[in-house]
């Protein structure tokens, strides 16, 4: 045997298979995904962590082409040309590297009784089996990017001694070739619990012959670690000793019999290819270090429970440990040893990185793999500092993985592949907003959550949102200082100094400086009225006005008012209806109220004129309170028996006739059956009319199953001369009058038309019987007893809500006289919600509006003063107690509230003042607070983040969110797309 | 000729056909001419009104104005449609099973289990299908060689049109794999072949070497002994690749000639599998030979397919069903349309199973339906299948000096009212519906019992059929309670 030239060409062998496998055959697949261009922008971050150095804030990293060209610190020197992605509100890390999934398919084998007829033959030993073959590139990897996992390991499963080669994987990208990272790699080792027991090795013999014996299946080892360590040892010897080359020096091979995995083992182990062992315990570990040395061989543990014990020695030989920490999700697990605790593996891999091992850290399982921010929070509880969780989860695996060169790290030359977090690796709360892979965002919770949503049929909102603030200004109650507010689904969930971190939550951190406000509420706004505001009059659904994706509406939210009071802006037409709108947020949450408020917009000296129009509605209003009185008492009688229904109903019917007695001369009464036909008919339909003639007037009925009329219609008021018929039907229950006009041509016989506007019929009747129909002409609604129900009229409902003080009447006036005619002739007289408009004399009468909670509504102009003191009339009015709000009296002129906000600040209106008549005080009013004016939970999540007190001279509107939705500042989901 | 009749007498039969094996399965000295009908030849214009002419079976002239001759037998097609027998690439009825358990048995052949009589081909030719691949099923790795057959004639030599087809692989894993153990068997597989090969190559030089050395010494040795050597006339010698393969154990022939390019190859893919499938291909040598059976998934790797320019057989099931993993919404993708787009050669196939996948034409109709143009959905029966099969010279159009298969149907194919009313194989006239016995008796039951439900007076026909329908339900009754008394007498024991 020439052991010695062998090992020689051993060597060279090993460069050959170095070129024979370099990226792999997989590069040449193309046609699997989109393009391979990835993007080119440029990554503003708030925090930075490039994955093995300390993070870097307000960091620039320029991408080009889905790699990262440079980073820099700052946004001075930017290249000009590209996009920007803004995440200065956010954490950004390298996507992560999961150094040990079952993500190939090798994990699903199984291995029935090969008596049954299922020939798969398990070798404990078998170096060629290749993880790579059972991935799918096809399958979409949402759930693990959703947790920021951008590239993998593939194992080739774990109950062998030998499992065969590893792979290293993107999980998402242009194409395969793309996406291999290494076809093969690492070659995988089991020596713990996993490999025990495997079933026997059995050949079937086809065709068995004397040469080719049936033989009995052939058990193998290991049952123990013990054999485990021996069946290694002695299949990695046998590998070396019979492996040689073919005489032309190009094809390996084992001597006879072929043994293909021998040869790939020993290819392996001479080239000192990388090796990666499984193992449970310490003691698993310390076999594991014994087999590196004895072959000399370089690679990792994985498991490497315990394998802090061997701390040192793993350091000295340079073997990496990938240490898989189990979290608990769920149900709590029986605990058998210190390595199955979240704690104590943890403890292992913070060990181990004290002591200078080269550390990854991965989950036991799939399940696991998709919660990556939560085994980060776990090693954090196991002492691990923050920037060696990072490096665990991105460098150091990409390291042990050979792959460091193109994904790990954020640095000049490599992939970007990133990850958005919304709070520092490591935290609980923190959890993945956004995955990015070469440049292209490959998860994004909103969208995510939006299509969801969409095919629930739930209103998309802007997902879950948490602001945190140095002032939070919640106006129900006390400012909080260093607070935060928390908004899922469009709604206010928590507001405090602690609140919960939805999962995926945009984390707006404002710093210690900002201040949080509610959104401003614009009190008398003409947006989104077309033409002349002075035109518009009457008792328009002012709603359907609203255009929320139109530039006017969010160039208004922009400036940060989240809620407009529409109104017409006609100075003489009393008594046009307030509608309450939002700016913005989800579509089904743009109507706050289709009627929040009346306007009186001119008065004279009495009330007279608008106190009849409120009388009338009162009227109304007191009609209906009756009817909903009588029917709750009628269905209570009806429930304790006193009232028979039965009885009740007929006495409902307003007429009933008797049958007459037939008239042998009578041409017409009887019943008549024929069939209409023609216009837009497809075939004949049958009718039936039921005549009686008294005199030359025709009543009766007409059925069909015809839409025109369903049912049997009764009516009046018919004709009979000249032998023709001619009955007009007008009822609100069939959809168009109906106009018959028939001609008796022969006795017993009819034909006409129907007229239903639009179309025309032909009608064709005979008469089937001549006695007089009995029928009854019923009352036109259907009733069944009781009280009766009172007409509706639109024009008068608002009032009802006045009246119920469920919304606020607004009346212009502006003498004292005026203002008190209207306080004694409104606000006393009908207890309703009154708002002065203009009221230039109202501080003359302040306490005794305040008393009355009388409110205030001033034009934009904050700071007019003509009280005697100087002070401005607001702050007067405020100090007094008097709810004051603020209109803009224009359409997109509320987009400069906050002009006139500082201007009037400057001018003596406190800042504190000016934001009440902005939110609370006209939510109050106009008894819109269930739902806007401060931030309390279960309020629509409408809020504005300053930069400073607001209203003050630096201070500006940083970002607006509307229902939870980001419209302006940062990246506002609704501006980027 | 009347296919039931032909059915009944096969026992018969069997023995003297078996004797009979050398003589020519079809050959008829006669001239027949399909006249009158629209003839829809496929790989061109439709001809109305026109004559195909058949010598000998092979088709000699197609147009408007051919010329009928004296003895020529008239299969009268005025009003009909005419059009080329449908050919169906992937076929796994018509014999026992579809696989053995053993995974890899290269070495068997349908030809073996093929069995003339299933009602499978009886179907195939009512159904107008008149080339058929018939060939092993998708449960192992690589499983034997097909064989492409006529549903018609009564022993495997008459039906045979090519005795060796192409040999089946399946990359899908089979039950109980994973993509990870069944690529490593089929890499173990190959590997082990490359060694067998090599060794016998080795050991083949050594041969040579030796008889080399054995000749110089004893030419040296005759010069040393003074003789003038002999000058013999040396055996040509015999290539060294010819010598290797005459060595090759029987087990292994077939992959030697796979590798070789030799025979064609038929391979079971999804989409997942489709790049493995390809490279392996490249990789030893039968990509040029490939066809690939996709699952209804593969429009996913439409562009790569496309690319590799090999053909494919569409799965029965046309549009691809999947849940979008988000929203949980049902996807319905048509494949045939996307493989059409993008320039790639398929052929429909069908299954028993599923009733609106069972013929030809309807699944034809079933892709013009969902996009495909009229002529790509027709040649996708007809030509494409022909060509993938290696016999587009000779199948799967109407032009001269093609084999004369030839549908007659009653309407236009892709019509589902359509039904075939004749077929001429090989020019000769081997199916009427009007004299097919099954199909009679179907009907006339199917009639009958119509008629029996519709007429009221039934009643007291049916009455007396009623009875001996309840007396052997009484016996069973019986026969269960003697069965009963006898367990509880055995109980007793």
């Amino acid at each position: 045997m020439k052991i010695k030239t062998s090992i020689i060409s051993m060597l060279a062998f090993a460069i050959l298979i170095g070129i024979a496998f370099p990226k792999g055959d997989r590069s040449s697949v193309a046609g699997l995904g989109d393009a391979a261009t990835g993007k080119s922008f440029i990554l503003r971050a708030g925090i930075l962590y490039t994955g093995d150095t300390a993070p870097v804030r307000d960091a620039s990293v320029v991408v080009r082409d889905g790699r990262i060209e440079f980073i820099r610190t700052g946004s001075a020197d930017l290249p000009n040309d590209l996009p920007v992605v803004d995440r200065l509100d956010s954490i950004v890390a390298p996507g992560f590297v999961a150094s040990e999934t079952s993500l190939s398919d090798a994990f699903e084998e199984r291995f029935p009784n090969p008596q049954f007829g299922t020939y798969i033959t398990f070798r404990t030993v078998d170096p060629l089996r290749r993880a790579i073959d059972g991935f799918s590139f096809l399958e979409r990897r949402d759930a693990l990017l959703a947790s920021g996992v951008t590239s993998a390991y593939l194992a080739p499963g774990q109950k062998r001694l030998v499992n065969g080669r590893g792979a290293v994987i993107k999980l998402a990208g242009a194409n395969p070739g793309d996406r291999t990272l290494r076809e093969i790699s690492d070659l995988s080792i089991s020596i713990g619990d996993a490999p025990k027991n495997p079933p026997s090795e059995f050949e079937a013999k086809v065709p068995p012959s004397a040469e080719n014996p049936v033989e009995p299946a052939k058990p193998q080892m290991p049952k123990t670690r013990a054999g485990a360590a021996y069946a290694i040892r002695e299949s990695f010897d046998f590998a070396i000793a019979n492996f040689k080359l073919s005489k032309d020096a190009k094809t390996p091979r084992t001597s006879p019999p072929f043994n293909p995995e021998s040869v790939a083992l020993a290819e392996l182990l001479t080239a000192k290819q990388r090796i990666r062992i499984r193992t449970n315990s310490s003691a698993d570990a310390r076999t594991a270090l014994q087999l590196f040395a004895d072959y000399g061989l370089s690679g990792a543990i994985v498991g490497a429970a315990e394998s802090d014990a061997f701390a040192a020695q793993l350091k000295e030989s340079d073997i990496a440990a990938i240490v898989e920490i189990p979290f608990i999700a769920g149900a709590l697990p029986n605990v058998n040893s210190r390595a199955e605790t979240p704690q104590g593996a943890a403890r292992t891999a913070s060990n181990l990185a004290a002591a200078g091992v080269r550390v990854a850290i991965s989950a036991a399982d799939d399940t696991q793999l998709a919660s990556w921010p939560l085994l980060m929070a776990a090693a954090s509880r196991g002492g691990m500092s923050r920037i060696d969780i990072v490096r665990a989860c991105t460098s150091e695996p990409a390291k042990i993985l050979g792959v460091a060169e193109r994904i790990g790290t954020l640095a000049a030359g490599r992939d970007a592949d990133f990850v958005i977090l919304n709070g520092e690796p490591g935290e609980p709360t923190t959890t993945v907003r956004e995955t990015w892979v070469n440049g292209k965002k490959v998860f994004d919770r909103v969208e995510i959550d939006a299509r969801r949503r969409e095919s629930k049929k739930l209103e998309i909102t802007g997902g879950a949102v948490v602001v945190r603030a140095g002032l939070i200004y919640t106006m129900g109650g006390d400012a909080i200082q260093n607070g935060a507010v928390s908004i899922l689904n469009g709604k206010i969930v928590a507001v405090g100094h602690d609140v919960p971190v939805p999962r995926g939550a945009r984390v707006i951190d404002a710093g210690p400086n900002a201040v949080v406000t509610p959104g401003l509420i614009d009190s008398r706004s003409f947006l989104g009225l077309e033409g002349d505001p002075t035109g518009f009059v009457g008792n328009v659904n002012l709603q359907l006005l609203a255009v929320p994706m139109s530039p006017d509406f969010r160039a208004v939210a922009r400036s940060g008012v989240t809620t407009v009071l529409v109104q017409g802006a006609s100075p003489m037409v009393p008594g046009t209806p307030i509608a309450a709108l939002k700016t913005g947020g989800a579509q089904n949450q743009l109507i706050i109220r289709e009627v929040c408020g009346i306007v009186i917009p001119s008065q004279g000296p009495s009330p007279e004129g608008y106190k009849a129009l409120i009388r009338r509605g009162k009227d109304y209003s007191d009609k209906w309170d009756k009817y909903f009185v009588d029917f709750d008492k009628y269905k209570d009688d009806v429930k304790k028996g006193l009232v028979d229904t039965k009885k009740a109903d007929e006495k409902a019917d307003t007429k009933k006739e008797e049958p007459a007695k037939p008239e042998e001369s009578d041409p017409v009464t009887g019943t008549w059956e024929g069939d209409i036909s023609g216009g837009p008919l497809p075939r004949k339909e049958q009718i039936t009319l039921k005549l009686k003639l008294k005199g030359d007037a025709v009543s009766g009925s007409f059925s069909s199953r015809s839409p025109l009329a369903r049912g049997e219609i009764e009516f009046e008021g018919g004709k009979f001369k000249d032998n023709t018929i001619t009955i007009t039907i007008t009822r609100p229950d069939i959809p168009v009058p109906l106009h018959i006009e028939a001609k008796i041509d022969r006795p017993d016989h009819l034909t006409g038309k129907v007229d239903a506007q639009m179309f025309q019929f032909d009608l064709e009747a005979n008469r089937t019987e001549k006695a007089a129909p009995s029928f009854t002409v019923k009352s036109k609604t259907k009733k069944k007893g009781g009280p009766e129900m009172p007409p509706a009229d639109e024009t008068l409902e608002p009032y009802r809500r006045l009246l119920k003080n469920d919304a606020a009447l607004v009346v212009r006036a502006e003498s004292k006289l005026e203002i008190e005619g209207a306080i004694a002739g409104v606000a006393d007289e009908f207890k309703i919600q009154l708002v002065i408009l203009g009221g230039g004399d109202s501080y003359e009468i302040a306490p005794s509006m305040a008393a009355k909670k009388i409110g205030f509504i001033t034009g934009p102009n904050l700071a007019a003063s003509r009280s005697e003191s100087g002070l401005p009339l607001v702050t007067e009015l405020a100090a007094a107690g008097v709810p004051v709000a603020i209109g803009s009296e224009s359409g997109t002129g509320a987009s400069r509230f906050v002009d006139f906000g500082a201007y009037a600040v400057s001018r003596g209106v406190g800042s504190e003042t000016a934001l009440r008549a902005l939110t609370v005080d006209p939510a109050r009013l106009f008894k819109i607070d269930q739902r806007v004016g401060s931030l309390e939970p279960g309020k629509d999540g409408d809020l504005v983040i300053w930069t400073g007190m607001p209203f003050r001279g630096s201070s500006e509107i940083r970002t607006v969110i509307i229902g939870g939705m980001v419209v302006s500042g940062g990246d506002a989901s609704g501006e980027q797309k | 000729m009347n296919l039931p009749k032909k059915l009944i007498f096969v026992p018969i039969f069997t023995i003297a056909s078996i004797a009979a094996v050398s003589r020519p399965a079809i050959a008829m000295q006669e001239h027949v001419v399909v006249k009158g009908g629209r003839i829809i030849p496929v790989s061109g214009p439709e001809i109305e009104n026109g004559t195909i002419l058949i010598e000998n079976g092979k088709i000699v002239a197609v147009g408007r104005t051919v010329d009928t001759p004296y003895d020529a037998k008239i299969i009268d097609a005025t009003g009909k449609v005419v059009i080329p027998g449908y050919v169906d690439a992937h076929f796994t009825r018509g014999y026992d099973r579809a696989n053995e358990s053993y995974p890899f048995t290269p070495y068997i052949s349908v030809a073996d289990s093929l069995d003339g009589v299933s009602q499978d081909f009886e179907d195939a030719l009512r159904d107008g299908v008149t080339t058929i691949n018939v060939i092993h099923g998708n449960a192992q790795p690589i499983a034997g060689r097909g064989m492409i057959v006529r549903p018609f004639g009564r022993i495997v030599e008459d039906m045979a049109v090519v005795y060796d087809g192409a040999l089946k692989m399946s990359f899908i894993p089979r039950q109980f794999a994973s993509h990870v153990s069944q690529f490593a068997e089929l890499r173990r597989v190959f590997d082990e072949l490359k060694d067998y090969m090599e060794r016998l190559s080795d050991r083949h030089e050594d041969d040579q070497e030796r008889e080399k050395t054995k000749k110089e010494e004893e030419k040296k040795q005759a010069e040393k002994d003074g003789k003038k050597p002999e000058v013999k006339n040396d055996k040509p010698v015999t290539p060294k690749d010819a010598r290797e393969e005459e060595d090759v154990d029987r087990r292994r022939r077939t992959l030697v000639d796979l590798t070789k390019g030799r025979i064609p190859v038929f391979a079971a893919v999804n989409a997942a599998e489709v790049p493995f499938a390809l490279d392996f291909a490249r990789k030893h040598g039968f990509f040029e030979r490939l066809t690939l059976v996709v699952g209804a998934d593969a429009w996913k790797v439409a562009d790569l397919i496309a690319a590799s320019g090999r053909p494919v057989v569409l799965d029965p099931e046309l549009i691809h069903k999947e849940k979008d993993p988000v929203t949980g919404k049902d996807i319905e993708t048509p494949v045939a349309p996307v493989f059409a787009k993008k320039g790639v050669r398929f052929a429909l196939t069908t299954t028993r199973s599923e009733y609106t996948q069972r013929y030809l034409n309807t699944q034809a109709a079933t892709t013009v339906r969902t996009g495909v143009d009229r002529e790509t959905a027709l040649k996708s029966i007809t030509q494409f299948p022909a060509e993938i099969l290696g016999l587009g010279d000779r199948v799967g159009s109407i032009e001269k000096g093609r084999d004369a298969n030839v549908l007659i149907l009653s309407g236009d194919p892709l019509a589902t009212t359509t039904f075939v009313e004749k077929v001429v194989v090989e020019g000769k006239l081997v199916y009427e519906r009007e004299n097919d016995e099954r199909l009679k008796r179907i009907i006339n039951v199917t009639e009958k019992s119509a008629k029996r439900m519709s007429t009221p007076d039934s009643k007291p026909a049916s009455a007396p059929e009623s009875k001996p329908e309840s007396k052997p339900a009484d016996e069973h009754k019986d026969d269960k309670e003697n069965k009963d008394n006898k367990e509880k007498k055995d109980g007793d024991k």
